[in-house]
């Protein structure tokens, strides 16, 4: 079992991307949904969880983008880090945010969205 | 050409011919001279010139030397030549190696001297304005880059959101009827943003390429155009919008603009105040303001919405900014509201405190 976090600023985008987890056979520990990245960032910081959590985050956010956000995730404390699992879920197919992409190592994989539930077992199956 | 003498250095190492030089130009040009190559260079530290004429013949380093010195740190000042005719080989290998633009015989003539100076200034002009056109045209490339990034991003993004929510339509086994209606739901918000998207990317070119048509307003017009496009959301939300016009101005003496052009910095404004709006005020207001007096629009538009972060005050007015995910935007609308009042000669301020609200007060002269 998972937990999820869906970090996006489209209201719509977190509630597809909910569904699609909850669709899925897999069931979840937790789905939770942030509309802006630092909310997510001191949930992080603030809670833990016996279960591993699955990270979705999209890339062009207002105030605090994906990549800030990657930025601060990997000056966390190594044991939190492990913890979590983190993909872009991004409907940006700029080979640019690709390559920024690759900078950070915690970042697993480079989503593009529509977030599917076809796309998410073929995600659990990488973990 | 500009009212400023072209700045001239003149270099020879006889003294004679620099007083007939600086005698016989004066009044045309703003004249230096000096005795040698060195001199000019030490001169040169400290001075701009835009041309400069130089003897090839002069002992320690000649013309030719003396340019190919100077070439890198003076790279934009015009050089020409004096020279004797026994000196043509040195003088062609310089000017080829594009070290001299242009050689005048020894002796010279007046009109030779003025013909070359002229031209070399014309040239000089010139290749200053083709270096700023093309900065400018380079930025314009950056911001077009960015520009199709951003709205690929946002155009792709509420089409994505339909795929989705479409996917998930699809492969819900039982299509549960509750599923099916909460993304119907999702796909229609999606489908409005995008629109909005596009609406407001249309006003954008228009902006950037539309000529202005400046026309009498009445100012009710606006209103009630307003009112009625907004109106609903009013209603919906429970917010009291105060639309107040005065209008100061005598008949014979109308107030002028580009009504289009207003119209769009009004509802911007007055949108942006209903949408930032905090859920949790019960009074929630919007107060607009337009005043006309002595030929100057006033347009103060007031919430008591969640306000600004002072943090990114200033960057409000930039394209694709957004300071807040709470409620969504696109980035362009205040951008556009900026670029049209500059078009029109005028002037936006904001003060805004956080959990608040905000105040724009615009000023529009006549046209």
């Amino acid at each position: 079992m998972f937990n999820y976090i869906i970090i996006d600023d489209n209201k719509i985008d977190l509630l597809v991307a909910g569904k699609a987890i909850e669709m899925c056979q897999n069931p979840a520990a937790s789905i939770q949904q942030f509309l802006s990245a630092s909310f997510a960032l001191e949930h992080i910081k603030s809670f833990q969880s016996p279960y591993t959590t699955i990270l979705l985050i999209d890339i062009q956010m207002p105030v605090m983008s994906g990549f800030d956000f990657m930025e601060e995730f990997e000056k966390l404390a190594p044991e939190t880090r492990a913890n979590y699992i983190c993909f872009f879920l991004t409907s940006s197919s700029n080979d640019l945010d690709r390559l920024k992409a690759q900078k950070y190592p915690s970042l697993k994989q480079f989503l593009t969205k529509p977030f599917t539930t076809d796309k998410l077992i073929s995600l659990l199956k990488t973990i | 050409m500009s009212n400023q003498k072209i700045k001239v250095l003149f270099i020879d190492d006889e003294v004679h011919s620099l007083h007939t030089f600086k005698a016989a130009f004066r009044y045309d040009y703003d004249i230096a001279i000096a005795e040698s190559a060195s001199a000019a260079e030490q001169w040169l530290d400290n001075n701009e010139v835009q041309v400069i004429l130089c003897d090839q013949r002069m002992p320690g380093k000649t013309g030719i030397e003396f340019f190919s010195t100077i070439i890198k740190k003076h790279p934009k000042t015009m050089r020409i030549l004096v020279t004797g005719y026994t000196d043509i080989e040195s003088v062609i290998k310089a000017i080829n190696q594009g070290h001299v633009f242009k050689y005048i015989n020894k002796p010279w003539n007046d009109a030779d001297i003025r013909t070359s100076i002229d031209e070399a200034y014309k040239f000089y002009t010139q290749s200053l304005e083709l270096e700023s056109k093309i900065s400018d045209l380079s930025k314009a490339y950056k911001d077009l880059d960015n520009f199709a990034y951003s709205v690929s991003h946002d155009m792709k993004g509420p089409l994505m959101s339909i795929l989705g929510a479409m996917n998930i339509v699809n492969t819900s086994t039982n299509k549960n009827e509750k599923t099916v209606l909460m993304m119907l739901d999702l796909i229609e918000k999606a489908a409005i943003q995008l629109n909005e998207f596009i609406e407001s990317m249309h006003v954008y070119y228009k902006n950037n390429r539309g000529k202005l048509k400046i026309e009498p307003v009445n100012l009710h017009d606006i209103k009630t155009e307003i009112e009625g496009l907004l109106g609903l959301k009013c209603m919906q939300e429970k917010i009291q919008l105060n639309f107040i016009i005065k209008n100061q101005a005598n008949s014979e003496n109308l107030y002028r603009t580009d009504i289009t052009k207003l119209k769009v910095v009004v509802n911007n404004l007055v949108s942006n105040a209903l949408k930032y709006q905090r859920p949790e005020e019960p009074n929630k207001y919007v107060n607009a303001n337009l005043t006309i007096d002595n030929d100057m629009l006033t347009i103060s538009v007031e919430d008591n919405g969640m306000g600004i972060d002072n943090k990114y005050i200033n960057n409000i007015f930039e394209l694709f900014f957004r300071a807040t995910t709470e409620v969504g935007g696109s980035g362009f609308g205040l951008y556009n509201v900026k670029e049209i009042i500059t078009t029109l000669g005028g002037t936006i301020d904001v003060t805004s405190e956080l959990n608040k609200g905000t105040t724009f007060v615009v000023k529009l002269p006549s046209k």
